[in-house]
């Protein structure tokens, strides 16, 4: 067992598919440029000294090409581990991701594997409204990709691994202010959550929730970030008799939604907080999947706490306005009552 | 000084009511003398009058809530006077505090009319047989959620268990001190145990403390108590039953479900009662009614207005005074012969069968009896009637010629010995001499209960009915 | 040097099958048997034909929205893309892809790319895959010169030459994207120029003449073999249909189509094969005989196969091992 943060534990996951599979490798921008920052949040700090520039390969800024040659890699054989410094990039990359990597295997009669991982950034952090969007839904929405939102360390380490075996295109989304990234790529304001992770090989499966905190008044349902925003609101609601569950569903898609649907049996109550606008945003795919299949179990409306239908806004006070805060979650858990 | 509002003592033996309203508020200017508030208990409600004139403050008992007789549940203070806080013990309180309801409305608003109930609230309420209408809302929007419903159904659980006690109660009182022991006495009332059917092991079934504690264990045990004990409503713990896995509520949907609570449940009990444990013969006989018609007809003539009702309490106590078998009640296993007739009239009201009773009829003419009457039956469709009012009777009477009935089965009002049904008044063809002719007739069914007498002598009382009915005039001799 | 006679009949034999194969496909669509538009290659068959004469299986080839003269040249079966066109579940892609995907990764095709530009990555993606692995392989990407203008493309060449992969990248300059004439879309005269862009080498070949396209490759694809690096190989044609089976073709001159027709590639490879006395006419009336017997062979079986169960749409989503 070591403590890791979330970028310690995906770098040691990258280490070691790379170690377990000489077909696994890294493309990506300044990801193993000698001195430079390992990738945007330092994951893949050091790994070219071990695996050499050819297996951490540094691309010159092609989010388009570059994704296009994973899926061309992935093709004939290799599992590339590819990512983009800010995930409002793979707006770049979509035409690869959306029309290529999530449909090859469909067009072709199931007989063309695209196992390729691409990695992306998400969350606000006071670098203006096109490095800070938490675009989920958008890669959600496309038949054919699989999507992982690791918020732990020990999520991290065991997501990213099993996104590197599986056959499939797999994004992987990870929050800034989770990294816990150290010396001059540190973030202000980080939360950084510093976890035990186990030493050697293990997995954690795709498609499979967790349940962080146990209640019995209200699910509350929270990815990445505002899952620690949900946890926040959670002992403040404690204080007032109120006992929520809190949901972290880890992997997007395929969901976990028995999970969801058992918690929403039990407490009757949802809300589901997410950094993303309201409008088509994640938590709309979640409340129309409870209002569908546990309608006769509710009682109140499901509540969504997301970022209002703005841009994010530069200014610190506007992007805590933005974001959903644990202030809002208890406002909105405690109007169901 | 503040004045103490109490709750009024019901009669005799009535321990506990429910307060079902109050006509003022909390700060609000009371007169006194003008109706304050309203109680309940059994099948009579009675409105309670304001003691003093002031404002009214420390209201402390909320409609629903059960109250004891003679507790303070509020107090009236002069307009400026100082009103101290006060420790109440005897007012049962009220489940946790609900948290405030919040508004969530947003663009929409909500009608008056249109009641919200949580899908939730709505599939426990339906599978209990909760009624929608009586269930109070507290969730926002003004919703009814499963709180809400899951109170409903605990209030209904406690109502059942009082009521149970209460009648229980009565029971155990009317029994004379050579039938229970001071001690089971008590034990039965703080348990809220209904003993009747119940074998005493004592001196001439005289029941002792262990038959109660018995009883009481059987009780705890199996849930079941002694014959006659209506089962308390199944109410389902925490978890709500599954749907299936379509998520659709089933598709056979009752048009109405009332529990079977307050009166009904008291009717319910008491008719498997008799049914169960009396042994009932019915004998019917045809009277010729005309002397019966033209007796009322004189009276009306010169201002008496009688029922047929009131000519037949005042023949019934005649017949009874010279058949006082009839007149009698089963205490434990002993028969007691009363020397009063006391004749309860069953009445049909919207809530249920009541059946009031007129005390002393032996000692009472037809006008005396009319008025009585007719001032019973009203209180009694009103709901107006005092507990007292409604028991202790020795005979009943029950008339449903009205609805074209001609003779039925009525059953025994326990712990009576027999009742006596009339039917209609319908001109029939008869028998005279050789002739047929039509005449004014009436059947009359006397159910006796033959553990207490037998066939023989109920007969002889009937003849001895429809003798007097069909030649009032030997009433004279 | 003229090629040896079994080579160029061949290559001569390859151009008339995909040449037949449209046609039909272009019949068969007028009558309303083929459910979806055709982009048909009508006129370009010497290009597919010139490369893919020298790739192996093991090769990788990236296709475009007009693929059935890549994919016959690659050698994907008559009956195979037939039955695709048809719908039908015995396609190359069990009726989940259409015309403008088929492919056959047994033969090294990926399903065709029709997002234009799409498939220029992808192949470059196959050549890194190459490389690393140490195959052999090589991998060429087919887009027309309005894929030319997609950042992918130059995002893709950029990155073959700064890695030196095994790729080649053949463009087909038909003239026209769609209804778009070079003119419009370039300042320059081609597309060659911008190899040297990038530091990968360019050239320019007769795109109907298939001998010369099929030296010309042969040099792009020997060097990417080789470790030589990457090529881009610009091949002059006309698309001698419409852009798609909707398309009136009013944007061109009946005198540029006719002129263009008088170099049709194969008409020019049957007189060249007769002149140098490398194949008599019965020979060639042979060949015509044996590729209408096999465009009839597919369109037989094409028709007797099975449609696919309407679930089976819910089918192939996500890699399935244990159901290939």
């Amino acid at each position: 067992m070591t403590q890791m943060s979330i970028a310690e534990a995906l770098r040691q996951a990258i280490r070691e598919e790379m170690r377990r599979d000489e077909r696994v490798f890294c493309i990506g921008e300044d990801i193993g440029i000698p001195g430079g920052f390992g990738g945007a949040f330092t994951v893949t700090l050091g790994l070219s000294d071990e695996f050499g520039h050819e297996r951490i390969l540094d691309t010159p800024i092609s989010e388009l090409g570059l994704t296009g040659i994973a899926v061309g890699a992935a093709m004939a054989g290799l599992r590339p581990i590819a990512d983009v410094q800010y995930a409002d990039f793979l707006f770049l990359a979509m035409d690869q991701l959306a029309n290529e990597a999530a449909k090859m295997t469909y067009m072709s009669g199931g007989t063309v594997k695209v196992p390729l991982v691409m990695r992306a950034p998400v969350g606000a952090t006071a670098r203006g409204a096109q490095h800070a969007q938490s675009l989920e839904a958008f890669l959600c929405h496309i038949p054919g990709l699989k999507v992982v939102a690791p918020a732990t360390a020990y999520d991290a380490k065991g997501l990213l691994k099993s996104a590197v075996r599986d056959d499939n295109p797999v994004i992987v989304f990870e929050h800034k202010l989770l990294y816990g990234s150290k010396g001059p790529r540190t973030e202000k304001g980080a939360l950084s959550p510093v976890g035990e992770v186990p030493d050697e090989d293990y997995l954690v499966p795709i498609g499979k929730g967790i349940i962080r905190r146990a209640g019995k008044d209200v699910t509350i349902v929270g990815k990445l970030l505002t899952m620690y925003r949900a946890l926040a609101a959670a002992e403040v609601l404690a204080r007032d008799g109120i006992e929520a569950e809190v949901i972290d569903p880890r992997t997007l898609v395929p969901l976990d939604k028995e999970l969801i649907l058992e918690s929403v049996r039990k407490t009757g109550r949802l809300v589901i907080v997410e950094e993303d606008n309201l409008t088509g945003g994640w938590a709309g795919e979640i409340a129309a999947i409870v209002a569908e299949e546990a309608f006769y179990w509710l009682d109140a409306p499901i509540k969504r706490v997301s970022a209002p239908d703005v841009p994010p806004p530069f200014a610190p006070v506007m992007e805590q306005f933005y974001v959903p805060s644990a202030e809002r979650v208890v406002a909105a858990v405690k109007a169901l009552f | 000084m503040p004045t103490e509002v109490l709750v009024p003592p019901l009669g005799q033996t009535v321990d506990v009511v429910k307060l079902v309203s109050w006509y003022k508020n909390e700060g609000d200017t009371i007169q006194q003398g003008e109706p304050l508030f309203v109680i309940e208990t059994d099948k009579a409600s009675l409105d309670v009058e304001a003691p003093a004139s002031g404002i009214l403050h420390r209201v402390t008992a909320a409609p629903g809530d059960d109250v004891n007789a003679l507790s303070v549940i509020a107090l009236i203070a002069a307009p400026g006077e100082e009103v101290e806080v006060k420790v109440q013990a005897e007012v049962k309180a009220k489940a946790e505090a609900k948290p405030v309801p919040h508004s969530t409305l947003t663009s929409t608003s909500v009608s008056a009319s249109r009641r919200f109930i949580s899908p939730r609230a709505r599939r426990l309420a339906e599978v209990e047989g909760a009624p929608l209408e009586a269930i109070q809302p507290t969730g926002p929007d003004g919703a009814i959620i499963e709180r809400d419903v899951r109170a409903y159904l605990e209030e209904v659980k406690a109502q059942v268990e009082a009521e149970r006690a209460v009648s229980g109660n009565l029971f155990i009182s009317a029994l004379a001190s050579s039938s229970i022991t001071p001690v089971a006495r008590r034990m039965a009332e703080e348990a809220g145990l209904d003993l009747r059917g119940l074998s005493g092991s004592g001196p001439r079934g005289q029941l002792v403390r262990e038959d109660v504690a018995r009883a009481l264990a059987e009780y705890e045990r199996t849930g079941e108590g002694e014959r006659g004990r209506s089962p308390s409503l199944q109410l389902s713990p925490s978890p709500i039953p599954p749907f299936p896995s379509s998520s659709m509520p089933p598709a056979e949907q009752p048009l109405e479900s009332i529990p079977l609570t307050g009166i009904r449940g008291l009717i319910a009990e008491r008719m498997a009662a008799s049914h169960g444990q009396t042994a009932p013969v019915t004998l019917t006989s045809e009277a010729d009614a005309s002397a019966l018609v033209e007796l009322r007809g004189h009276l009306a003539a010169d201002g008496v207005q009688a029922a047929y009702n009131d000519l037949l309490l005042y023949f019934l106590a005649r017949a009874l005074r010279e058949h006082p078998r009839l007149n009698a009640s089963l205490d434990g296993d002993t028969i007691r012969v009363w020397r009063r007739i006391d004749i309860g009239l069953a009445v049909d009201t919207e809530r249920g069968l009541l059946v009031p009773v007129v005390r002393d009829v032996g000692s009472k003419g037809v006008t005396q009896l009319a008025a009585e009457t007719v001032a019973l039956a009203e209180r009694a469709r009103a709901g107006k009637c005092a507990p007292d009012e409604l028991r202790g009777g020795t005979f009943t009477l029950t008339n449903l010629g009205m609805f074209g009935v001609d003779a039925f089965t009525p059953l025994i009002n326990l712990p009576e010995t027999a009742i006596l049904g009339v039917g209609r008044i319908k001109a029939r063809p008869v028998v005279v001499g050789d002739q047929i002719i039509a005449r004014q007739t009436v059947w009359l069914s006397l159910t006796f209960d033959h553990r207490l007498v037998d066939g023989g002598p109920a007969a002889r009382f009937l003849q001895r009915v429809v003798q007097l009915l069909e030649r009032p005039h030997l009433l004279m001799a | 040097m003229p090629e040896s006679s079994v080579n160029a009949l061949d290559l001569y034999r390859t151009m008339l099958t995909i040449r037949r194969f449209e046609e039909r496909c272009n019949y068969l669509y007028m009558q309303g048997r083929i459910p979806s538009t055709l982009h048909l290659y009508i006129g370009q068959e010497a290009v597919a034909t010139g490369v893919c004469a020298h790739l192996l299986p093991s090769d990788y080839i990236s296709s475009t929205h007009r693929p059935h003269g890549h994919a016959i040249a690659k050698g994907v079966t008559l009956r195979s893309i037939m039955a695709e066109l048809f719908a039908k579940r015995t396609g190359c892609c069990k009726g989940k892809g259409g015309s403008m995907h088929v492919g056959d990764m047994a033969v090294g095709m990926f399903p065709a790319i029709a997002i234009v530009g799409g498939g220029i990555p992808v192949a470059t993606g196959a050549a890194l895959a190459c490389k690393r692995l140490a195959t052999g392989g090589v991998s060429v990407a087919f887009f027309g010169e309005g894929a030319t203008n997609e950042g992918a493309f130059h995002e893709a060449l950029n990155m073959a030459a700064i890695w030196q992969l095994p790729a080649v990248f053949v463009c087909e300059n038909n003239l026209y994207a769609a209804s778009t004439p070079v003119s419009v879309a370039f300042r320059t005269d081609s597309v060659v120029g911008r190899a040297a862009a990038y530091g990968l080498p360019g050239e320019v070949a007769d795109g109907n003449d298939v001998l010369a396209v099929h030296e010309a490759a042969g040099r792009a694809i020997e060097r990417a073999r080789s470790g030589g690096g990457p090529t881009l190989l610009e091949c002059m044609t006309y698309r001698q249909c419409g852009h798609s089976r909707s398309d009136p073709r009013a944007y061109r001159t009946k005198a540029e189509e006719e002129e263009w027709a008088g170099r049709d590639p194969i008409k020019r490879m049957g007189e060249q094969l007769l002149a140098q006395g490398l194949a008599t006419q019965s020979v060639l009336d042979q060949v015509e005989k044996d590729v209408t017997a096999a465009v009839d062979d597919a369109v037989a079986f094409a028709e007797a196969s099975p449609a696919p169960e309407p679930e089976e749409a819910l089918q192939h989503v996500f890699w399935d091992e244990a159901a290939l």
